[in-house]
């Protein structure tokens, strides 16, 4: 046995700051902290970094797991994009590249099929070619998400002197449509209800149906995809979390694996230590979880007592957002004898979110599905001949609790069929007959491997009075504990591959503003 | 253009109350815990990171192979023994071993099929005693009825998979490496009426055939859809069965054409290499040849590509684990993995092959030979030089980090109970 400097210790005694997870909020906040040299200790329970954000390797293919895509930089925009920060700023040892299209829309009792491009002069006129009359009211609809988003950029500048005034006078379209859901507005610009259909395909990115979620998340997005384009890391998500902890460790920060924290200790309202699996302890006064505050507040906070009621009520307040059921395939055709030439896949009976999401509430195969044919941005990303395509419908988190252990496998592979009966009826080919490797992924076997609460995916549901500007604007009146902050898809930002990230450079600078 | 939703003062209303609605929504909400993670009950059921089990019985089936059926030790709250994580047939345990003072992991098989495992609560592993071996002569000495181990949840992809393969299968199996087969032929047996499947059994000497009376039944009651064919490579006088090797066109004769199938593989690391050139010319579908390589290759030196003149060297290991720096002895012949394990580092292990990434490390300096047909490894871990130590061979001096075992405390505390 080896006795030179043999340590039993498996994380250091102490830290400046501890990140709690090394999901995408978790990297973006140890990036950042790395980056303004600050000792970061970045602790994360399994044994790969990125939470949802990584791979997986079946024979002769390589998949991803949960991206579809995150969106380059708006031309002329102020705001921060993921990629800039990424690639500009940090300057991440990181290929990407550019999706082709925005999606094809296949709603078979609709009897439609249409290929969004991106660019929003482009999508009006196809949106007029489809139903022809909208252009109008459609071009309206973008500028009001022009001006959404643009307000989201003025307030994230502004977030130390905000203008009421000016607000009332330059951002008024922002406030009139804020306090609404998606369906609300889109109704009133008057949108035709053929062109709601050709338009709301991304709703299901964020697992809440037009009626509930906010609009001025739902503008952002639609806006920000649709007007820059999207793009995705050459080798996979895991690409994208190995080089952010590459990074973070060239830059003095600290990545350790196989570390799951099991206890934030907790004394007169202000952080203290953090107990591991291990039985270690570290001490600390600044944290930063990437774990779902109800995971932190309900059970790792010691003593329990300590947390304070206001805190419990917000988390029973919440609703968990979806989870995700996604069925890898690699097949061993090319996307041209397969007879798949888009990126994106949307395809449902219809375009009517509330009944489709209500069908997430049950253990059957979904309505919907948005699916990804990988070649089509990264022809050489599998073997020649060969694709890679995976398919993705949500679960809402209460339906695979009542699965029984003995029933699993079996239903997992009903739904994985089904979802690949529907693929190929609504594209008219056929997968089933070339399927060399395939691998499906539940809301079971998202937890299993990030230990998601619920297994979510998304965080909180963004209803409108809990987006984006109402969790901004109570970020520090639920700040319960002096040293603590959220970052990922349950923080401030709400969820995606984008906003998570950032989410973790925004709590690495409010840490380093308690610091200074 | 100003738009308006519902008129110009309740639009500016419905925004600037957001908040309020937002106090309104918590001051409302309940102030007690929140209710169990229902999924995390299930996710535990199917997953769990540690197996606690007692061997119950045990059966000799070969003068060297034994099976062992093994029960949950734990209880549940309410006092009720465990239920036992089901499986899909074909998959491992990785079960965990102190053994000369060393913690060391290995994969078995589960031999018995799931439906046994739902509802009997017991898995069924058979292990071969390899006089050789570290820890194949440990079990034999130490399992008993009444011994604990300590084991993961099922893991792997080896098996039928529907969505993916030919309803005529054919199992190749060398020496033990039959055991995942009888999970599958258990359960395709009672299910599954379309699938028919030949097996190909082949072993050193008559003796050496771990279930060959339960395989002679199997084709008797099901000839349409089960044939079995025992090849000894050593056959003694009294031997009426095939002889020699499983060649491309033995296989050929006894199962017919090789390429409409999903061949099925299972057995020492030459065998799978053997196969791959005998089945050659039949031009297989990639995919349609699947192998189970059940743990580490025996002998890396008989690669071709191995550089050979090294197999006889030692080399250094710096390596870095959590807050300690050690140097350890790897001797080129063996993974990095075993290095990592004499050392009593408790690297985390599962697959052993190659493929699952569960010991995933980081290479700071040196070079390691990575077995060309066990690379399991993202494309971004070869970019910025991880590896997986049990399929990559020293071939310099070695600087690397290598990540704690997640149960490490539990584990060395189960070692002062005497697991």
């Amino acid at each position: 046995m080896p006795t030179d400097t043999r340590s039993q210790a498996t994380v250091p005694p102490f830290a400046d700051v501890v990140v709690v997870g090394a999901g995408l909020g978790g990297l973006g906040a140890g990036l950042e902290l790395a980056r303004q040299g600050v000792k970061v200790l970045v602790l994360e329970q399994h044994n790969l970094p990125g939470g949802f954000a990584t791979s997986f390797v079946r024979g002769r293919f390589e998949f991803e797991p949960s991206l579809h895509q995150m969106p380059l930089p708006l031309p002329d925009s102020g705001s921060v994009s993921v990629r800039n920060y990424l690639l500009d700023e940090v300057e991440l040892d990181l290929e990407v590249v550019e999706v082709p299209e925005a999606y094809r829309l296949i709603l078979t009792e609709r009897s439609v099929d249409v290929q969004i491009p991106f660019g929003i002069q482009a999508v009006i006129d196809l949106v007029e070619a489809q139903v022809p009359g909208s252009r109008a009211t459609v071009s309206r609809y973008f500028e009001l998400c022009r001006e959404v988003l643009e307000t989201l950029t003025y307030l994230d500048q502004h977030r130390e002197d905000l203008n009421k005034k000016e607000l009332l006078a330059h951002h008024r379209n922002f406030l009139n449509t804020g306090g609404y859901t998606m369906q609300q507005v889109t109704e009133a610009v008057g949108v035709p209800p053929e062109a709601q259909e050709i338009l709301y395909a991304y709703w299901c990115f964020l697992g809440v149906p037009a009626d509930r979620l906010s609009f001025t998340l739902w503008a952002a997005m639609l806006y920000t995809y649709l007007a820059s384009g999207a793009f995705i890391p050459r080798a996979r998500s895991h690409g994208l979390t190995t080089s952010m902890v590459q990074k973070i460790e060239e830059l003095g920060g600290r990545v350790e694996f196989n570390q799951q924290v099991t206890g934030i200790g907790v004394h007169g309202g202000k952080i203290r230590d953090i107990q591991t699996a291990q039985g270690e302890q570290i001490r600390t006064e600044r944290l930063i979880c990437n774990a779902s505050p109800s995971l932190v507040f309900d059970r790792l906070i010691t003593p329990q007592k300590q947390v304070p009621r206001r805190a419990r009520r917000l988390l029973n307040a919440r609703r968990h957002g979806v989870s995700t059921f996604v069925v890898y395939l690699g097949l061993n055709k090319s996307p041209a004898e397969l007879g798949l030439n888009a990126y994106s896949y949307f395809i449902s009976p219809h375009m009517d979110t509330r009944s489709i999401y209500e069908i997430t509430g049950r253990l059957e195969p979904p309505l919907m599905q948005a699916s990804v044919c990988l070649n089509s941005a990264m022809p050489d990303c599998s073997p020649p001949g060969t694709t890679i395509v995976s398919l993705t419908c949500i679960f809402q988190p209460h339906v695979w609790e009542q699965v029984l252990p003995q029933d699993y496998y079996r239903i997992k592979s009903e739904i994985a069929r089904a979802m690949i009966g529907q693929f190929e009826k609504a594209l008219g080919v056929k997968l089933a007959d070339h399927i060399e490797e395939i691998e499906i992924a539940t809301p079971v076997t998202f937890q299993r491997y990030t230990g998601a609460y619920r297994g979510v995916v998304y965080g909180y549901e963004p209803d409108p009075w809990d987006s984006l500007v109402p969790r901004a604007l109570a970020l520090e009146k639920e700040n319960f504990f002096e040293g603590l902050q959220f970052c990922g898809g349950h923080s401030s930002r709400c969820s995606g591959y984008g906003g998570s990230i950032l989410s973790g450079r925004a709590a690495a600078h409010r840490i380093l503003e308690a610091i200074s | 253009m100003a738009v308006q939703v519902k008129g110009k003062y309740r639009d500016l209303w419905a925004f600037l109350s957001q908040p309020l609605q937002r106090r309104r929504r918590i001051r409302r909400a309940s102030s007690g815990s929140l209710p169990p993670d229902s999924l995390l009950r299930l996710t535990t059921a199917l997953h769990p990171q540690r197996l606690e089990l007692t061997i119950a019985q045990m059966r000799q089936e070969t003068p060297l192979a034994r099976t062992f059926k093994l029960v949950p030790a734990g209880t549940d709250a309410e006092g009720r023994l465990q239920r036992l994580p089901p499986f899909r047939a074909g998959q491992y345990l990785s079960l965990e071993f102190f053994v000369q003072g060393v913690r060391v992991s290995r994969p078995y098989s589960i031999c018995c099929s799931p439906t046994e495992t739902r509802q009997g609560n017991f898995y069924e592993l058979t292990v071969r005693r390899r006089e050789e071996g570290f820890v194949a002569p440990h079990i034999w000495e130490q399992w008993r009825p009444g011994t604990r181990v300590l084991s993961s949840g099922p893991l792997g992809q080896f098996g039928y998979e529907p969505l993916r393969d030919r309803r005529d299968l054919v199992f190749l199996a060398g020496g033990c490496g039959i055991t995942p087969f009888r999970s599958l032929w258990r359960e395709l047996r009672s299910g599954h009426p379309g699938i028919s499947c030949t097996i190909l059994y082949g072993a050193a000497g008559p003796e050496e055939f771990i279930f060959r009376q339960e395989l002679e039944v199997l084709a008797a009651e099901h000839p349409d859809r089960f044939r079995v064919h025992l090849v000894a490579a050593e056959p003694d006088p009294g031997w009426e069965g095939l002889t020699g090797l499983l060649t491309g066109e033995r296989i050929r004769e006894l199962a017919g054409n090789p390429a409409d199938k999903t061949i099925y593989v299972c057995g020492p690391s030459g065998l799978y290499r053997f196969l791959q050139e005998e089945l050659e010319p039949f031009e297989l579908p990639p995919g349609a040849l699947r192998q189970e390589p059940c743990g580490e290759t025996e002998n890396v030196s008989a690669h071709p590509g191995y550089p050979g003149e090294l197999a006889d060297s030692a080399f250094t290991v710096k390596v870095h684990q959590g807050d300690g720096i050690y140097s350890i002895p790897a001797r080129a012949s063996e993974s990095v993995l075993i290095a990592l394990e004499r050392a009593g580092l408790a690297p985390p292990a599962q697959c052993r092959s190659g493929r699952c990434g569960y010991c995933r490390s980081r290479i700071l300096d040196g070079r390691v030979y990575v077995l060309p047909g066990s690379d399991g490894r993202r494309e971004a871990d070869r970019k910025f030089g991880h590896f997986h130590p049990c399929s990559s061979y020293p071939l310099t001096d070695l600087e690397i980090r290598v990540p704690a075992h997640p149960l490490a405390l539990e584990a060395e505390q189960r070692t002062a109970k005497n697991y």
